[in-house]
């Protein structure tokens, strides 16, 4: 995949969003969290990992991502205040 | 024509974090995709949540990234993660309370520990390794020098100060979207502002969407609301929490956005379209809000393909929880250039009627003398100017105004409202476009010259003109007061026609080099 030049504050923004989410997540969501979003793993791919069907996988990444984005609206909101 | 898809697609749910997270990565079947595709384009709060999915993606890569630098510099701690993953991990509860300082509700049910020894030995080695580095808080705050931070939604190196107008240039160029062109800005305080305008198509023949930047005195950030097809030209702020900004969506229909509680939303339905018959186009060309009650708009309708397109004037009235934009008036062969609310009970535009200037003032009497009421009565004053056109105008109170404009030919004009009666003043070299006045005869005018450079900023005191120096191909798009004694200017530079890249700046009062009274005019 692709690499962006990545600031030191996304990097730690992102380091203690992954770290929140990934607490809240169960084992199998929390490793499709890590080989998707940082290791850039295709469902395809983790599936075939994690002996998984695609569409668990697919399932399991929506999992991670509602815990991300539930993670980042509450670090939103503390940033604001 | 589907101009309002929100309540044409209001029934179709919502895309769930699942969908979303399947869009980004291109994992969607192809009929979820037009599905989501069709939905995507009526939904705001989707476009929204799409572009949190991709910003918490680059955050993890970001959070990658940083782990792939520090895996090759410490092996040993690398290792010492991964015996404590095999030791540990297993026998820790998913549903333990979370130790960070953000409270955030479990998810799911914790499976059983063999379950867990299983998973994480099929995740291998190199995840692994990412993850526990990625959890290592200590590693990577020592690294950084700083603790975690999310004020910043742009992956901008621009290190912010403490001082707003400094930070203005700042990221900017970061932001600031491929082809994005600026229209106009509104500044409500030097910490926060507001810019628009729509990104232009390869060829320059529309606009892809629209652009709408805000400025928090410390970064730029890119509105994530988004409308094929539309470009914004102008913008009204009422307060810190509610504005408007108007345009043109398609092929020259009415475009309009009501920022509230924090965003923009679809507000075509505010409008009352014109009855008049053929018509064909309406685009709405220049916004003023005198208060969150009462705001008037320029609007250019074109009723046949032949027609000669006068402007109409339209009027926002809000009383109570109802409010609607209505076509108030049109003057007949009058071609409005600007506007400028003095109070909820009195607005001034200027234009021209073929050509000779002229400037109206509108003032509307309300029931009981309540804005919020009944509009009884409407007056309007026609005023003729000695000049071949009128571009811009500012109102500072009932008895303190200004017009400006002129031609190519004969440079521009400058007039001064005591109250009683517009009174030339003297003037800049070459025609007008923008005044922008900030105390009593102390202001700003600009010059912007389509396609070219030559544009020029000259700030006036008292009589006394000061000039700015802008190289000899950039010219000043638009441009508002931030303070009493700072001007942000957007300039552009015409290097390139095909391709602007306007740039906001900010100017002092006092700073720039005296000219002779009156400028010398300097044919362009």
């Amino acid at each position: 995949m692709e690499e962006e030049s990545a600031s030191i504050e996304d990097a730690v923004v992102g380091r203690t969003l992954l770290r929140a989410a990934l607490e809240t997540l169960d084992d199998e969501s929390a490793a499709c969290l890590v080989l998707h979003y940082v290791a850039g793993e295709r469902y395809g791919e983790i599936a075939a990992r994690l002996n998984l069907s695609s569409e668990a996988v697919r399932k399991r990444v929506g999992r991670a991502l509602a815990a991300l984005r539930r993670v980042y609206a509450a670090m939103e909101s503390e940033a604001a205040q | 024509m589907n101009k309002h898809p929100e309540i044409l697609t209001a029934q179709a749910p919502h895309l769930s974090d699942e969908q979303l997270a399947a869009w980004v990565v291109d994992e969607l079947s192809g009929d979820e995709r037009s599905a989501a595709q069709r939905h995507l384009a009526g939904c705001a709060a989707c476009r929204g949540a799409l572009a949190e999915t991709q910003r918490i993606g680059t955050l993890a890569r970001a959070a990658r990234s940083m782990a792939d630098r520090v895996s090759g510099a410490d092996i040993s701690v690398v290792q010492r993660v991964l015996a404590q993953l095999n030791d540990e991990k297993p026998t820790t509860p998913s549903s333990e309370p979370v130790r960070g300082e953000l409270a955030v509700p479990a998810y799911g049910v914790a499976p059983t520990a063999n379950r867990r020894r299983d998973v994480w030995r099929r995740v291998g080695a190199l995840a692994a390794v990412l993850l526990l580095i990625a959890m290592s808080a200590l590693l990577f705050t020592r690294l950084s020098g700083r603790g975690p931070a999310v004020t910043s939604t742009s992956t901008s190196t621009f290190t912010p100060g403490s001082d707003p107008l400094a930070n203005i240039p700042g990221n900017w160029s970061q932001v600031l979207p491929e082809r994005g062109g600026i229209s106009d800005v509104a500044v409500v305080s030097p910490t926060d502002i507001w810019a628009v305008g729509g990104i232009g198509t390869p060829n320059n023949s529309g606009s892809q969407d629209i652009v709408l930047l805000h400025f928090d005195g410390k970064l730029w950030h890119r509105s994530p609301e988004s409308f094929p097809g539309a470009s914004l030209s102008s913008i009204s702020m009422v307060s810190a929490n509610e504005g408007w900004a108007s345009g043109a969506i398609g092929v020259g229909q009415p475009f309009l956005l009501h920022y509230i509680n924090g965003h923009w939303r679809d507000a075509r339905t505010s409008l009352t379209l014109p009855t008049t018959s053929g018509l064909k186009y309406l685009t709405l060309d220049k916004i003023q809000m005198a208060s969150a009650t009462s705001g008037w708009m320029l609007a250019s309708p074109v009723v046949n393909q032949t027609g000669v397109s006068p402007t109409d004037i339209y009027e926002y009235h809000k009383s109570g929880d109802e409010y609607r934009w209505e076509p108030i008036l049109s003057f007949d062969g009058v071609n409005f250039t600007a506007l400028a609310a003095v109070s909820n009970h009195e607005v001034w535009f200027v234009g021209s009627r073929g050509p000779h200037a002229l400037a109206i003032r509108l003032t509307v009497g309300y029931l009981n003398n309540d804005p919020q009421s009944y509009v009884i009565n409407r007056d309007a004053r026609e005023f003729d100017m000695d000049a071949l056109g009128l571009s811009s105008i500012s109102m500072r109170s009932p008895t303190d105004g200004w017009a400006a404009g002129g031609d190519d030919v004969n440079g521009g004009v400058l007039f001064h409202w005591d109250g009683q009666k517009w009174t030339p003043r003297p003037v800049a070299q070459a025609e007008i476009d923008g005044v922008v006045m900030t105390a009593e005869n102390t202001g700003w005018v600009y010059n912007r010259v389509y396609n070219q450079g030559a544009g020029y900023l000259y700030a006036t005191a008292d009589n006394q003109w000061l000039s700015y120096p802008l190289a000899s191909d950039e010219t000043v798009v638009t441009g508002a007061a931030i303070t009493p004694t700072t001007f942000l200017a957007i300039v552009d530079s015409f290097k390139d026609p095909h391709n602007v890249v306007p740039v906001p700046r900010v100017y002092t009062m006092g700073q720039g080099t005296p000219l002779p009274t009156p400028p010398p005019y300097v044919a362009p």
